[in-house]
Formats: structure tokens, C-alpha cells, sequence
């Protein structure tokens, strides 16, 4: 078997320092060697990886242009560093290999990685933290229609909105103990806080703004292969007060805050308000820029252990002001307890999501312009990568929302 | 001038005695001396330097006139430019020899109208500002209003003379329905020159310096709350700056600072029989542009350079007399390179975006030469016909490195020109004009990389690459009449057309113009 190596072949013939004027292409940038220094997770054992390939693209954020990197198996190139111009980059990388399981059959496998706003200005070393990228064979997000269908004016979303949970396995899984959280963190360059509390760091903990949980006692709330449960704000028929709108009065389940500004249908149960930010009532972010993170709370947990554990305030710079704050109403949960997760914005304002790359490593896009009007209607729909025999759909979860999900309309 | 718009007179003949002979000189008399090739050719030589004004024109005038303009351009002007105008403008000038030694001017307009269809564009003086501009593909008619004073002073002493100059902009332009700009202009030029004049000769050499502020502020707004025009902030043949494009980033602003250097050489007085002008100019005039929604971030900046030079002679019997023949030739070229840069920001940190690197991607050159061969002969003392021969030569390349877009051409522009002037016997007089010219373009690179043809943005870089490699036949037609009122004051009337047909299914456009006035 060949020994694992990282391997890219840069796709330029002029690396690090050398300007290579040709007419015919126009003048060349002056590029910089960035060496690449790779850490992978304990759990990868490389000695039984068999590469199959491997790509890295660098996006420049001022100009958008990108820079891919990548290599076949049968290279025999061992590089170790790209060339890049000056600019803030992001990057995403992922090396596809095959490991043999004990039974002699082969699996694929991937490692990823994933950066953001990385500053190159000279030659430079980049460290790379990849993570092993499966797909999840459980409960995963389908759908999110957190936008609304358009008011009568088309100024503003109703509150038709509804989040979708799919099971994804070919077992019955229990929804129950399932908990909904919306981050606290806005996916926008105008909240691209610096937080300060490393309990809150994304890569470590999860910063929520809400936790609903779906009542149980863990074999309540059955949901077959294929099927799914719908969760929604106000499980009315807002077709009768606006045309076009969605009738959901046939909802699996609703979140309800106790509150005059609340609609309650007594015929769909009530998701457990654990936690919310709001002393009103919790609203769907219709600017679709939030991050969704899909949490199995512990066996046994109540919302009052939770809170005690898991609620507690959070310091931050804050972007414009360039002050510290303290946030006091936020929850954290535990990256290890997330079994999906989405990151949601929009391509104008967009910076990096509430979640850890390795759930979720870009964001679905619900709009090229920030405050588009032209969103409501629009639901984040995950593809289905395909369908079985008994004509089970099975979605496709990358754990990358960009390639993970598209937008139809909600009617 | 160097910088600035040419006052609205032409050059003055320095000999101050010629000059308060010539006060007592009708008016219509001044308007036919103005007209004729000798006049023309010494107050051409004079504009530029203000120490040179003294020999502008051998006697005082004033002017009061209105004029209304009217445009149907189509695809022949480039987006950023509109489809037509429908402009009308008040103005006053005064060239006033006051004494043996001191000459003053002034001038002042009031210009409005609108401009129909101006597109990815939101900023006014596209010339300067471009490419970097907010940019959306709907647009629409902008109203614009604007009001120009100016004025100079020049004084002699011996064979020295200076003068300085000044003259002052300011412009609004606005739009009333989505998206819906608001632009503010102020653009101050100051000159100031000298000349000296050897002994025994009857040309003087000029050295002048100029300085232009310019500033811009172009807000846009979009009153619909379901708008769904989006905006780009440009950064030349297609291509725009992503990052600070959208709804976040729409008004921007405008600073910059210009300077200028010439050398002429220009005559005085009435003779030399065989007048002689020359000019070298150079100019430089840096341009930032900066985004007012990101905390006023300097975002690209611009650099033009341009290089002139003119050399002129006129020969034969330059005397206004029945028989008389007069000609010449002139050899001008001008050469200009705009360079523009974008910055490279950082990570923003309390709403501050460092710099962290800049690219030169924006390169646009403009190279023109011509010579004209003008005649002029007097059949009698009451009429003059005029014919003018000329060639011009030149080529132009924009281009960006990332994403690699370039497009050049060079242009070949022979044309004619038949002037008849007629004088009547109560001194009123009738000239018409009639001109004809053809551009031969050769294309030369086009290439567009990464540029989506089918996308408004596609269709209008497409539009302004085929009018630069278009070839044009120009046609026009001009009249005008001036009548004496009173001995010392007379009314004139102008009207002009002209059409220009362009190639590459461009279309066509018509322009045309008339003028009323009174000259003291």
C-alpha cells in the first residue's frame, strides 16, 4: 500500500518570488511561497489510508479569484507549499482516500480542512487542522424556511415558517430529546465579533441563542426511514390570510413561547422551550443568517441541568465599536453532542458560520444580496444524493451546505 | 488652459495700440474679425497661459447668450454616457482691455437638463472618475444642473507680461425613482503664467502652471423596499470589486488633485506677417475614490498622465482684403495613460479595513495626432471662404490584468471642412459651415476573458467595445447670423447639426444645437 502522504502539485509554473511576464497572458502577479503545515486528527491512522486524491483552493476575498491546488494518486510530486498573491483568504481542502475494514471490503473516507480570512502579505507558513468528513446516517436537517412566505406587500415574511427534520438512516429513529438551537452568533460581517471567552470559541462549543426540545421520554416520537417530522412556528393555515402562503396547521410539532404575540394550535404539540434570548417571543431569523445546529441532549437531562451546566455570559469585541462586551443570555452546547448542523447567509455579507468547519464547513446561500426581498418564499432544501430500491430517498450530507443544499420555492 | 475648460473667447492680438483703436469697433465687425482664419489662429495661440490673454483678441467684448442642446445618441456613446441630451445653458463672458497694460476676463454659466439612460454608472465626469464607480444596470434619465464661473488678469510691463486665472464648478446631478443618485461636484482650477517677449521679436515665450481640486460625493438610495437592483462597485471592462459591492457599499466619494506644466511660444501684435505657435503641456491628476459606508476606505485610486504638444505657421496675406489669400499648417499630438490601482483590504477590526497589499490592474492609453491644412481666401471684401484639410491619427487600449481583459484600436480620421462667410451692407454678416469626415478603425486585440455576453453587464461592455472598433462617417452643418442692433451692439443667431453613423450596428447619432445671443 502506498504510504499516505499529503500530497498537492501546485497547477502554476512560476512559484514563490520569479515574475513571469508573457504578453499573450498580460503580467503576472508577484506571488508568495506559503508552506503548508498539515495536522491531522488523532484518529486518522495514515499507515492504513490509500490516497486517491486531493485538492486545496485558496478565494482571495477582495476579489473572489480563486487558486486550486490539487493531485492524483499517481503523481509523484511532494510538495508542500502553494504560491500566492497578497490577499485574506479563505481556503477549503479535502483529501479523499480508502481504508480496508477487517471484513477485506474497501471504504472511502475524507479528511477536510477549512480556513478563513488568512492574511498572506510575504512568504509565510499555514498550518492546516483537517478533520475527518463523513456523512451522518441519522436524523439531519431537510429543510429550513426560516425567510417566510411574502406578506401581501412583499415587504416583509410571514411566520409560515418551518424546519424539517429527515431521517436519514435505513432504521426507525426516536425524534424525542432531538433539540433545536439557533446560534447566537449572526452570520455577517457587521457582527464578526472577536470572542474572548474560549469556552465559546465555535470550534469547542456551540454559542446558542435558543434550545427547543422535542418532548419524550426517548420512544414518543418514532420517525421511519425516509419520513420526516415538521416543526413550525405557528401551526395555522396562513393561506387564509395571505394567498400563497403555507397551511400548517398539519404540523408534527410547534415552538410556542407563552406570550399575547404567540399563536398556539392546541392541536400540535409543543416543543420544550429550554432556553431563548427573546422575553417575548422566539422568531425564525428571516434573513436566513444564523446558524442551525440539530443537538441529541444527553439521556436524562433536564432543561433546569442544562441551564445550570451550560448557560453562562460570554465576552467579545465588538466589530464597530471596536469595545469589549459582555453578552449574558447565551448557551453553549458541546460540539460532540451536534449530529447536524447548517450555516446560513448571504454572499454579500457573509464571513464564517456559529458552527465548527467539520459540521458544517461553508454556508448555504439564500441570496447574492444582503436584505433581499426577493428571499421570502424561498425554502434551503438538502439534495438527495440518492434513492434506494424501496424508493427511499437518501439526502446528501457532506456536512457543507453549499454542496448540501439547494433553494425551492416553499409553495 | 491646461486643466480647465477654454474661456469662451479666443486668443487677443497684443498690440495695445491695434487694441483701443479697436474698441470703437462695431460689433458685428468683431464678430467677423473673430471669424477669420488670422483671428482664430492668434487666439488659439493665447488660450492656455494666462500671461498670453493680453494678445487674445485686439479689442473688448462681452457676450449674453442662451443655448439649447439636444442629443439622440443610441448605442453610439458608451453606457456610462446615456443615449442623449436635452440641455440648455445662460451665459455671460467679458474680455475687457482696461488701460495700456492690464487685461481682465470673466465668464459664467448656468447649464440644465438631463441626460436620458445613463447606465452603470452613479457618478458624474465618467471621463475622471471611471472605471471606479458604483455601477448598476438599470439606471436611467439623470437631471443634472450646473453653475461655472471664471475669470483672469493679466498685466503687462515692457516685454513681460503674467496673469493668472481661476474658475470654479459645481454640479448636481440627481435621479428621482430607483435607484436614485445624488451627486455633488466641485471642481476648482487655478493657473498662473508668464511670458517674455526678446527684443525685435514679435513672438514671446510663455511658461504656466496649473493646479485642479476635484471632489465628488454620489450617494444612491432605493426607496422600494422590494428593490432587486443590485450594485456593483466597477473596477473597469466588466469586472467589478465583490467584496464591497451590494447593498452595504452604494455611496462612494471622490478626491483629487491635478498639476500642470506648459511651454508656448505665441505671437504678438499684428505682425510677424507670418505668425508662429507652439505648445508643450504636461499633466498629471491623481484620483482616490473612497467607500462612504465602510468607514470612508480608501478603496482604488487613479493616475493619469497626459502629453501634449501643438506647432503651428500661418502663411500668405493674412490682411482681411478682397483677394487675399491665407494658409498654414498646424501639427498637434496628445498622449495620455491612466493607471489605476486597488487596494487589498485586511480583516476589518472595529470597522477598519487595513491595507494589506494593492494591484495595479487598470491600464487605459489614448495616443492622437493631426495636422490640419487650412486656407483662406477673399474673393471680395465681403466674403470669405474657407477650406480645411486635415488628418488625425490615433489609438486607444483599456485593458485589466485580473480577470485579462483588453481591448485596442487605432483610428485613421480624414475630414473636411468649407466655411463661406458674407457680409452685408449694414454690417451684418452670414456664415455657413458644412464639415465631412470618416473614421478607418483597425481593431485591435478583444479579448474579454471570464465576461458572461448574455448578462447586462456581458451586453454592455460588448456595446462600448464595438463602438471603439467601429468606424464612423461624421456629416454636419452649421449657420450662423449676426445683426447689428446698435453701432455697439449685435444679435446673433447659431444653429448647428451634425450626425454621425457608426459601424458594427452601432446606429446613428444626431446632435444638434441652437444659440441666441447679444455681443457688446
Amino acid at each position: 500500500m502506498k504510504k499516505f502522504a499529503f500530497i498537492i502539485a501546485s497547477l502554476s509554473l512560476c512559484a514563490g518570488f520569479t515574475s513571469c511576464s508573457n504578453d499573450e497572458d498580460g503580467p503576472e502577479e508577484q506571488k508568495y511561497t506559503v508552506n503548508l503545515d498539515s495536522n491531522f486528527p488523532a484518529d486518522f491512522d495514515s499507515e492504513e489510508a490509500e490516497f486517491v486524491n486531493s485538492s486545496i483552493t485558496f478565494t482571495e476575498l477582495n476579489t473572489r479569484s480563486t487558486y486550486t491546488f490539487s493531485s492524483v494518486a499517481d503523481d509523484n510530486n511532494d510538495m508542500t507549499s502553494v504560491a500566492l498573491p497578497v490577499g485574506i483568504y479563505d481556503y477549503a481542502g479535502e483529501i479523499n482516500y480508502a481504508v480496508t475494514l477487517q471484513d477485506g471490503t474497501e471504504k472511502d473516507m475524507r479528511l477536510r480542512t477549512i480556513g478563513n480570512s488568512v492574511t498572506i502579505t510575504g512568504d509565510c507558513t499555514l498550518s492546516l487542522d483537517w478533520f475527518l468528513s463523513n456523512p451522518s446516517e441519522g436524523f439531519v436537517f431537510s429543510e429550513i424556511y426560516a425567510a417566510g412566505s411574502p406578506n401581501a406587500a412583499g415587504t416583509s415574511g410571514l411566520k409560515d415558517t418551518y424546519i424539517r427534520i429527515y431521517n436519514n438512516s435505513s432504521e426507525t429513529l426516536y425524534a424525542d430529546g432531538l433539540a433545536i438551537c439557533e446560534s447566537d452568533f449572526v452570520n455577517a460581517r457587521a457582527n464578526d465579533y472577536i470572542i474572548l471567552t474560549p469556552e465559546n470559541d465555535l470550534n469547542v462549543n456551540f454559542t446558542a441563542g435558543t434550545v427547543w426540545v422535542i418532548p419524550g421520554n426517548g420512544q414518543d416520537v418514532a420517525v421511519a426511514p425516509g419520513e420526516y417530522i415538521t416543526i413550525v412556528d405557528q401551526a395555522i393555515d396562513w393561506s387564509a390570510q395571505v394567498a400563497g402562503a403555507l397551511d400548517l396547521t398539519g404540523a408534527d410539532f410547534e415552538w410556542y413561547d407563552d406570550h399575547a404575540m404567540d399563536t398556539d394550535n392546541p392541536s400540535v404539540p409543543n416543543l420544550e422551550k429550554w432556553f431563548s434570548y427573546s422575553n417575548t417571543i422566539w422568531i425564525i431569523s428571516n434573513q436566513c443568517n444564523r446558524s442551525y445546529a440539530l443537538v441529541r441532549m444527553p439521556e436524562g437531562m433536564t432543561a433546569e441541568d442544562y441551564l445550570a451546566q451550560y448557560k453562562a455570559p460570554y465576552q467579545y469585541i465588538h466589530p464597530t465599536t471596536g469595545k469589549e462586551m459582555t453578552k449574558q443570555n447565551a448557551c453553549r452546547i458541546p460540539n460532540s453532542w451536534i449530529i447536524d448542523g447548517v450555516n446560513l447567509g448571504n454572499l454579500e455579507t457573509y464571513v464564517h458560520g456559529a458552527l465548527t468547519p467539520s459540521i458544517d464547513a461553508s454556508f448555504a446561500s439564500i441570496s447574492d444580496k444582503n436584505s433581499d426581498p426577493l428571499r421570502f418564499g424561498k425554502v434551503f432544501a438538502r439534495k438527495a444524493a440518492a434513492t434506494t430500491a424501496d424508493g427511499r430517498l437518501i439526502l446528501q450530507d457532506s456536512d457543507d451546505s453549499a454542496a448540501d443544499f439547494i433553494l425551492k420555492s416553499a409553495r | 488652459m491646461l486643466l480647465s475648460a477654454a474661456p469662451l473667447h479666443g486668443a487677443t492680438d497684443g498690440n495695445v495700440a491695434d487694441s483701443v483703436v479697436s474698441l470703437s469697433q462695431s460689433a458685428t465687425v468683431k464678430g467677423w474679425i473673430q471669424g477669420g482664419l488670422t483671428q482664430r489662429f492668434r487666439s488659439d495661440a493665447a488660450t492656455g497661459n494666462p500671461a498670453a490673454m493680453p494678445s487674445f483678441l485686439p479689442f473688448s467684448t462681452t457676450s449674453l447668450g442662451a443655448v439649447g442642446q439636444l442629443s439622440a445618441t443610441g448605442r453610439t456613446q458608451p453606457v456610462e454616457s446615456g443615449t442623449g441630451e436635452m440641455t440648455g445653458d445662460i451665459t455671460a463672458a467679458s474680455y475687457r482691455h482696461l488701460g495700456n497694460a492690464t487685461t481682465v476676463w470673466g465668464n459664467a454659466r448656468f447649464h440644465a437638463g438631463k441626460i436620458k439612460d445613463v447606465a452603470w454608472s452613479n457618478s458624474a465626469d465618467y471621463e475622471l472618475t471611471g472605471p471606479y464607480v458604483i455601477g448598476d444596470p438599470t439606471g436611467g434619465d439623470l437631471t443634472c444642473r450646473s453653475y461655472d464661473f471664471g475669470g483672469g488678469y493679466a498685466g503687462e510691463s515692457g516685454r513681460w507680461t503674467w496673469g493668472v486665472e481661476a474658475s470654479y464648478r459645481a454640479e448636481i446631478d440627481y435621479r428621482g425613482r430607483d435607484p436614485r443618485d445624488k451627486i455633488i461636484v466641485s471642481d476648482l482650477r487655478a493657473s498662473l503664467g508668464g511670458s517674455f517677449r526678446p527684443a525685435t521679436s514679435r513672438l514671446a515665450i510663455g511658461l504656466s502652471g496649473e493646479v485642479r481640486v476635484y471632489n465628488q460625493n454620489a450617494a444612491v438610495e432605493f426607496y422600494n423596499p422590494v428593490n432587486d437592483i443590485p450594485t456593483y462597485a466597477m473596477t473597469g471592462l466588466g469586472s467589478y470589486y465583490p467584496r464591497f459591492s451590494g447593498n452595504s457599499g452604494r455611496n462612494t466619494a471622490y478626491s483629487g488633485v491635478g498639476f500642470g506644466v506648459a511651454a508656448d511660444l505665441f505671437p504678438i501684435g499684428q505682425a510677424p506677417l507670418k505668425p508662429i505657435r507652439a505648445r508643450l503641456e504636461a499633466s498629471t491628476m491623481s484620483l482616490r475614490q473612497y467607500m462612504r459606508d465602510f468607514n470612508n476606505l480608501e478603496l482604488t485610486h487613479t493616475t493619469t498622465s497626459s502629453l501634449s504638444g501643438e506647432y503651428g505657421m500661418l502663411f500668405g496675406e493674412l490682411a482681411d482684403a478682397a483677394g487675399n489669400v491665407a494658409y498654414g499648417f498646424t501639427v498637434s499630438g496628445q498622449f495620455s495613460r491612466k493607471t489605476g490601482t486597488e487596494n487589498l483590504l485586511g480583516t476589518s477590526t472595529g470597522n477598519t479595513y487595513p491595507k494589506i497589499g494593492e494591484r495595479e490592474n487598470y491600464h487605459r492609453s489614448v495616443f492622437n495626432a493631426r495636422v490640419t491644412l487650412p486656407v483662406e481666401t477673399h474673393p471680395s471684401g465681403n466674403d470669405r471662404l474657407g477650406l480645411s484639410v486635415a488628418a488625425a491619427f490615433g489609438s486607444i487600449s483599456e485593458s485589466i490584468n485580473e480577470p485579462l481583459r483588453k481591448v485596442s484600436a487605432t483610428h485613421t480620421t480624414p475630414s473636411l471642412r468649407g466655411d463661406w462667410w458674407h457680409r452685408f451692407h449694414n454690417g451684418a454678416f452670414l456664415a455657413i459651415g458644412m464639415e465631412v469626415c470618416r473614421r478607418f478603425t483597425t481593431p485591435g486585440t478583444v479579448r474579454l476573458d471570464g465576461l458572461t455576453a448574455d448578462t447586462p453587464l456581458g451586453m454592455a461592455v460588448e456595446r462600448n467595445v464595438a463602438i471603439i472598433t467601429s468606424d464612423v462617417t461624421s456629416y454636419g452643418v452649421s449657420a450662423r447670423m449676426e445683426f447689428p442692433l446698435v453701432d455697439s451692439a449685435s444679435l446673433y443667431v447659431k444653429a448647428h447639426w451634425n450626425r454621425d453613423d457608426f459601424s458594427r450596428r452601432c446606429g446613428s447619432a444626431d446632435y444638434a444645437s441652437v444659440a441666441v445671443g447679444i455681443n457688446l
